[in-house]
Formats: C-alpha cells, structure tokens, sequence
C-alpha cells in the first residue's frame, strides 16, 4: 500500500495501517522533537503524544503533505512542552554532557565507517550545535531544525509552521546569524575541520 | 558579519537555499563579485549551514507504533456512534414530548367542554337526590344506588366537583396516567429509547473523553 492507501485505511480506524506510517516517520518526528526540546526523554513522551494526537484526529487531515501535518503536531507538542518547562523549570537528577547530549553513550552517532577520532569530533560538534539551537527562540529554532538539519524547503516548512513562506525565510535567516555568532563562543572546542570560515581568516 | 544588514543576510540566506527570485539573485550576485564583505558574509553563512547539516540524526530509542490500548476506541466509529446515539436521543425525546403533549391538550380540553353540563347538572341531581331518595341513580355517576345509606355514603366519598366524567378521562391527564403505568406503548416506547439512547451516548461519550486524555 501506498502512503494515501495507508492515510485512508488509517482514517477508517485500522491502527495497522497508521502503524505503517509511524515506522516511516518516527525517526523524522523524533529528531525534530530532540532538536526542538534539546532533551531525549522529553523528546520521546512528545513523540509518542503527537503519534497519538495524530491518530486521533486523522479524519481532520484533508490531503496535501502527510509528512508537514504530522510534523505539525510534533512541533506543536514541542511549542506546549516548552511552555510547560517555562512556568515549571525542573532540574535534571543526571547531568547530561554538553547541550543536553549524552555523551557518556554516544552510541546512536556510531557511524561503522568512523574512527573514534572522528566520532569525538562529531560527538562535540553535535553538543555544541545543540547547545546554541537551545539558545534560540523556539520560532527560531523550529526554522531553522526543519530547512537545516531536516533539509526541508521552505514551503513544507512554512505548512509545518503554518506560517507565510516570508515569514520562515526571515526567521531562518536571522536564526542562522545567530547560531553562527554563538557557534563561534565554542570556536576552541570545535575540532579544526568545523571551525567557521571567518575564525580562519582572523 | 556584523556589516551587514539584516535585509543583505535575508537575501543570503535565501541564495544560499536557491530561494531567491531570478532578478534579486542576478542583482545579489553582482553585489557579491563588488562586495568583500558580503561575500565573506555568505561565505560564512555557507559554512555554518554545512556545520549544522552534518548534525548526526539520531536513532529513535523505541518504537513508537501505537496500540489498541494507547488510542482506546477507533476513532472514527466511536465519533460516528456517539453522534448517532444522541441524535436517536433526542429525535425520541423529542417524539415522546409531542406524543405527551398531545395526550395533555386532548385530555386537558375534553373535560372542560364535557365538565361544564355535568357541573351545572350536579346541584340539581343533589337537589333532586334530597328530594326523592329513593332514586334509583346519581346523574352523574352513573353507579346504581340502592338505599338512602348509600347515597349518603356515597355523598360523603364524591364531592360535588367530581361528578362529571370519570376520572381517567379528566385532566391534567397524559402524565398521570403515564405515572400510574396507563401509557400507551409508544409513549413507553419512546420513553425507553429516549432513555436507553441517552445513556449510551453519556457513556460513549465519557469513554471518548478518557481515551482522548
């Protein structure tokens, strides 16, 4: 079955159906919720929500990308998560490594063609990254995980965001400006291969 | 990149991207080649956006594939029944309340016009039962009297105001004898559709509302 076979055997109740779609989506919708929430466990209750959320209210879904309404969800849930942290900050029982990484087990970056070299350096870019994409507003920082690190265009974003196409342009724009400025405080850290062209030419 | 302006860095990062319209890129392109600065901007915009791009995704921990226990009941169904159990609701309710209106207006009328002689008649026949107690009947009643004990005895157990019609044909009448288990079959048919229909659309409900939290 394709995927509209699937979306509309789902829509009639057939949980096998939807589960079919979960698999093909739920790497995506978890990364943008880590990326959104900078956290895994936060990131994984939002996924499984918006799966959930999602199933739930298939019969609201009118056609167009599957993948941009789904993700919808996700960055709603992410946006509610967010808030929900704001007015209750907690405090962690277990330090993470930098930017809420792991880097205790980094298992997950292992790539099988990757020296222990290389993964280090991918382990800090990783953490670093994160550590900034937190810094940004979350508007911000929800422009520029789906155009950069999920290597969405701007118009599946802008369905995503439910926001103009101008709109994410801009606010990618000025995210991006301000991920290099703070990329460029772990300048030191960052192995040399990473390091931002402008820290070369200095 | 602290030159440039927050309108370049939009045009930038939207080359960058291939997002820019064919007249403001052949214009931005020839800033580019006159502009140091500019383009070392987009040079470094460029550089970071490859940084970000090589940000490891990361492997879900777990499944996410959803079971019958996580969404409860199928959605849809479970919509479509709740609908359709509140409407037989209130198409039976509504059924009822006409049925026992009508039962109210055609009882409630009938024995004012037919109440109306009978209340007048009801002091003569007194009169006349005063006069002559050895009348074989009440007027009114209809029920055979044998002696003057009884008629006093019945005098006594009917006031004047009752010697009309009978009392199941007087008013306020449909809900009465709806309560004392007269009712015709539809109202009581109407009433446990009502009943049962409303219930189990309270509880689909309820059950909609815990699945959905």
């Amino acid at each position: 079955m394709d995927e509209i076979q699937l979306i509309q055997a789902a829509q009639q109740g057939e949980l096998e159906a939807f589960n079919h779609l979960v698999i093909s989506y739920q790497g995506l919708a978890f990364n943008v919720a880590y990326r959104l929430l900078g956290e895994a466990a936060s990131a994984e209750d939002a996924t499984q929500e918006a799966f959930i959320s999602a199933f739930r209210n298939l019969h609201r879904y009118r056609g167009g990308s599957f993948k941009a309404w789904l993700l919808r969800i996700v960055t709603n849930g992410c946006y509610d998560e967010l808030r929900r942290q704001k007015r209750r900050p907690q405090t962690e029982l277990e330090p993470e490594g930098r930017g809420g990484e792991e880097a205790a087990q980094p298992g997950w970056l292992a790539d099988p063609g990757e020296g222990p070299q290389e993964l280090a350096e991918r382990v800090e870019l990783s953490a670093a990254i994160q550590r900034c994409l937190n810094q940004l507003e979350v508007e911000f920082r929800a422009a520029l995980v789906l155009v950069d690190v999920q290597g969405m265009d701007y118009s599946e974003a802008a369905q995503v965001l439910k926001r103009p196409l101008g709109t994410v342009k801009s606010r990618l724009a000025r995210a991006r400006s301000r991920l290099q400025t703070c990329l460029q405080g772990f300048a030191e850290l960052l192995p040399d291969r990473f390091r931002l062209n402008s820290e070369e030419t200095e | 990149m602290s030159g440039i302006s927050p309108r370049d860095l939009e045009r930038l990062s939207a080359y960058l991207d291939g997002a820019l319209q064919a007249r403001d890129r052949d214009q931005l392109q020839r800033r580019l080649r006159a502009e140091a600065a500019l383009a070392s901007a987009l040079k470094d915009l460029e550089g970071m956006r490859a940084l970000v791009r090589r940000v490891p995704q990361r492997r879900p921990p777990r499944s996410f594939t959803l079971t019958q226990a996580m969404v409860g009941a199928e959605p849809k169904r479970s919509f479509a029944g709740w609908n359709s159990l509140n409407l037989v609701s209130a198409v039976a309710t509504l059924m009822l309340v006409i049925v026992l209106a009508g039962d109210f207006w055609a009882g409630g009328l009938q024995p004012l016009d037919a109440g109306a002689p009978a209340a007048e008649e009801a002091p003569q026949a007194f009169l006349a039962q005063e006069g002559d107690t050895s009348a074989s009947q009440t007027p009114t009643s209809g029920v055979g009297v044998e002696s003057a004990e009884e008629t006093e005895e019945l005098e006594r157990h009917a006031p004047p105001e009752e010697t009309g019609p009978p009392a199941e044909e007087s008013a306020p009448f449909g809900l009465r004898t709806f309560m004392l288990g007269n009712a015709r079959p539809l109202e009581i048919g109407l009433g446990l559709v009502a009943f049962l229909s409303g219930v189990l659309a309270w509880r689909a409900r309820q059950r909609r509302r815990i699945n959905s939290r």
